[in-house]
């Protein structure tokens, strides 16, 4: 819970140092942005205020690779169904799943959409599961529900049961004395059709909710070296300045290799991340991923199992989704020179934000891929992990990941999250409503940015909203 | 005489209510009662004996549509969502509507719906932007359902691409204000 009313005395005494915040404001000149800073994603920035600006065409493509994206784009929104088929190549679906298609949690390519858990079962917001061992070792997995929870099947196959959501209000006030409301998530799992997560060879069962995030830039942030990732890196805060951004290295494919994906930063690529959603979500088995993720003791989910094909995407179908998923445009910046968004900008800066949300990266060069190579970009994210505090906490640590830390989120097309997914929700299992909410949970590192945000008087926190939305 | 046809009356309002809410249960009972809107009438006409592919589709009744392999299939305009050539059934038919209004077009199963309108002056053709839509993947009798605005003195055809059946059962209401 967010102890509005509970300052700690240093940050106190900081909030001291910060009287008058709007006075500063007032005085700093406002310089126009220069234009390029309008195309956050480079060549590859597309121009529109629309739902359908990410599906945008792409320019400056060869052919080929024109007609690859295409096919990736279709298998990205193709529904894979289950059993017999007059279509083949749609074979795969489940046995368990959370979503059919890839298009279904990332509408639009956009954020997933919150689900009304009173009468629907969420697709876009997937459960992450994990165990405490008798050993004290924890493990992102659990013996009979598998790495996540499934509440879909194919016919025949029992699901793995329902989630009910609850919210939890949480109430308080800015110094100005405006309020602000948040709402806490709370989770039941309801009819759990393979018996209850209790397990004689665990100690716990832990879960974590995890909405789909947009996939703007994706390629672009892969394309960002593993050197300029470090370069903004302090895992002991030697600058003392609170933050200390820990790059998330792990062993993948008996490497040590940086995590850069998910909201853990637990995938150290885009197929890794394709693949692993692929196989856990949608049932769809690859040559990454050939085995059933159905547990030994999922036996009807077995047999269905044994029913499919052994590979259920093809690598080169599975090579298109990914040259798709890489080539997902950025939406070119908006009302950049709107004195509030300006204002908004310096806000930003004055709260430390983008000392997080980087603001600026130039890409390595991509062989064959001019529109990924040596771009300027501003995704706003370092791709780092850092402790957001307790109240944002899932206590479910991943690879090297801790239940405190999360990785930066990337801000940009922030401001269209509304027009693409129909609906606001930010943080890791879109419990906040508005960027204002989504703000007000940070925690930990991010702390004092909070505490000089609740400072602000109402005009400074719309100019920064204004800046967040120009995005 | 007229207690006759009371009595039939009385019995086939009966017979239709009950027939109503033996739907609305087994809508209920298909997972469909997932949807945020009224839909019993369109579980009604889908649970009717539907016509087998028209030359054109009319509101408010129920058809049968037997869809070609879609690489055969010539669009007339791009589908609003891509779809698999290779893997995917579609349909191309005209709408025949006599009124203005909202319509509502559901369908049985699962595929992507496009109303596309003729433009008179350039014989072009153009994606109808859907105003509202709704989907249960749960509802096994009515899958999707689709809202347009549309004018009855324009030209319209239903795209129906992406399916991964060759056939589909669909109706076309006209949504109350």
């Amino acid at each position: 819970m967010i102890k509005a009313n509970i300052l700690s005395p240093i940050l106190g005494l900081l909030l001291l140092g910060l009287v008058a915040v709007s006075e500063l404001f007032a005085q700093t000149s406002i310089e126009p942005i220069t234009p390029h800073k309008k195309n956050s994603g480079g060549m590859l920035t597309v121009q529109g205020e629309h739902s359908r600006v990410l599906l945008s065409a792409i320019d400056n493509l060869s052919p080929e690779h024109q007609q690859k994206r295409r096919r990736g784009h279709a298998f990205f929104n193709t529904l894979f169904i289950s059993g017999e088929s007059e279509v083949p190549k749609r074979q795969g679906l489940g046995p368990l799943f959370n979503g059919a298609s890839c298009e279904v949690c990332h509408n639009r390519l956009g954020k997933g959409q919150m689900p009304n858990l009173t009468d629907t079962q969420p697709s876009a917001l997937v459960f992450q599961l994990s165990t405490l061992q008798k050993n004290q070792q924890w493990q992102t997995f659990h013996p009979v529900y598998g790495d996540i929870f499934n509440p879909f099947a194919i016919p025949g196959v029992p699901d793995e049961g329902r989630i009910e959501m609850n919210y939890n209000i949480i109430k308080g006030t800015f110094s100005d004395g405006s309020p602000w409301e948040l709402s806490s998530p709370s989770y039941t799992f309801k009819t759990l059709n393979y018996g209850s997560f209790e397990d004689k060879e665990i100690i716990k069962t832990a879960f974590s909710p995890r909405l789909a995030q947009s996939l703007i830039g994706m390629g672009l942030l892969e394309a960002i070296s593993e050197q300029d990732i470090m370069r903004n890196a302090d895992p002991d805060d030697e600058n003392h300045d609170g933050i200390s951004g820990r790059a998330h290295y792990f062993r993948h494919d008996n490497q040590v290799r940086l995590g850069r994906f998910g909201w853990k930063a637990t995938h150290v690529n885009l197929r890794a991340q394709i693949t692993d959603a692929l196989k856990n979500e949608q049932g769809i088995k690859t040559t990454d991923h050939p085995h059933t993720s159905c547990t030994k003791q999922q036996i009807a989910c077995l047999n269905a199992d044994l029913k499919g094909k052994n590979i259920e995407l093809t690598n080169e179908d599975l090579e298109a989704i990914l040259f798709f998923t890489q080539t997902i445009p950025v939406p070119e910046r908006r009302n950049i020179n709107d004195e509030q968004v300006l204002k908004g900008e310096i806000v930003f800066n004055t709260l430390a934000c983008q000392q997080c949300h980087i603001s600026s990266f130039r890409t390595q060069k991509q062989a064959g891929l001019p529109l990924l190579s040596q771009q300027i970009i501003s995704p706003y994210t370092d791709l780092l992990l850092h402790d957001m505090g307790e109240d944002l906490a899932d206590n479910r640590p991943v690879l090297d990941a801790s239940g405190r830390e999360w990785r930066t989120a990337p801000l940009w097309g922030i401001g269209l999250n509304k027009l693409i997914s129909g609906t606001e929700s930010y943080l890791h299992d879109g419990r906040a409503k508005t960027l204002t909410q989504a703000i007000l949970w940070h925690g930990g590192e991010a702390e004092l940015s909070k505490q000089q945000f609740l400072q602000l008087n109402k005009s400074n926190r719309d100019n920064l909203i204004a800046f967040l939305k120009s995005l | 005489m007229h207690t006759v046809i009371k009595t039939y009356f009385v019995a086939c309002l009966l017979c239709l209510t009950t027939m109503s809410t033996t739907l609305a249960h087994d809508g209920q009972e298909n997972g469909c009662n997932g949807y945020d809107r009224e839909i019993n009438t369109e579980l009604l006409l889908l649970s009717e004996r539907a016509a087998v592919m028209p030359t054109s589709l009319a509101v408010g009744k129920s058809y049968e549509l037997i869809l070609n392999p879609q690489s055969e299939e010539t669009m007339l305009a791009e589908p609003h969502r891509l779809s698999l050539d290779d893997a995917s059934f579609a349909v191309i038919l005209p709408l025949s509507l006599s009124t203005s209004a909202k319509y509502r077009i559901s369908v049985s199963s699962e595929s992507w719906v496009d109303v596309v309108k003729r433009i008179k002056e350039t014989a072009t053709y153009e994606v109808v932007p859907s105003t509202d839509f709704s989907g249960r993947f749960e509802c096994k009798t009515l899958r999707k359902l689709v809202e347009y605005d549309l004018n009855h003195d324009d030209t319209y055809y239903l795209q129906l691409t992406g399916s991964p059946t060759s056939k589909i059962q669909i109706v076309i209401t006209v949504v109350k204000a």
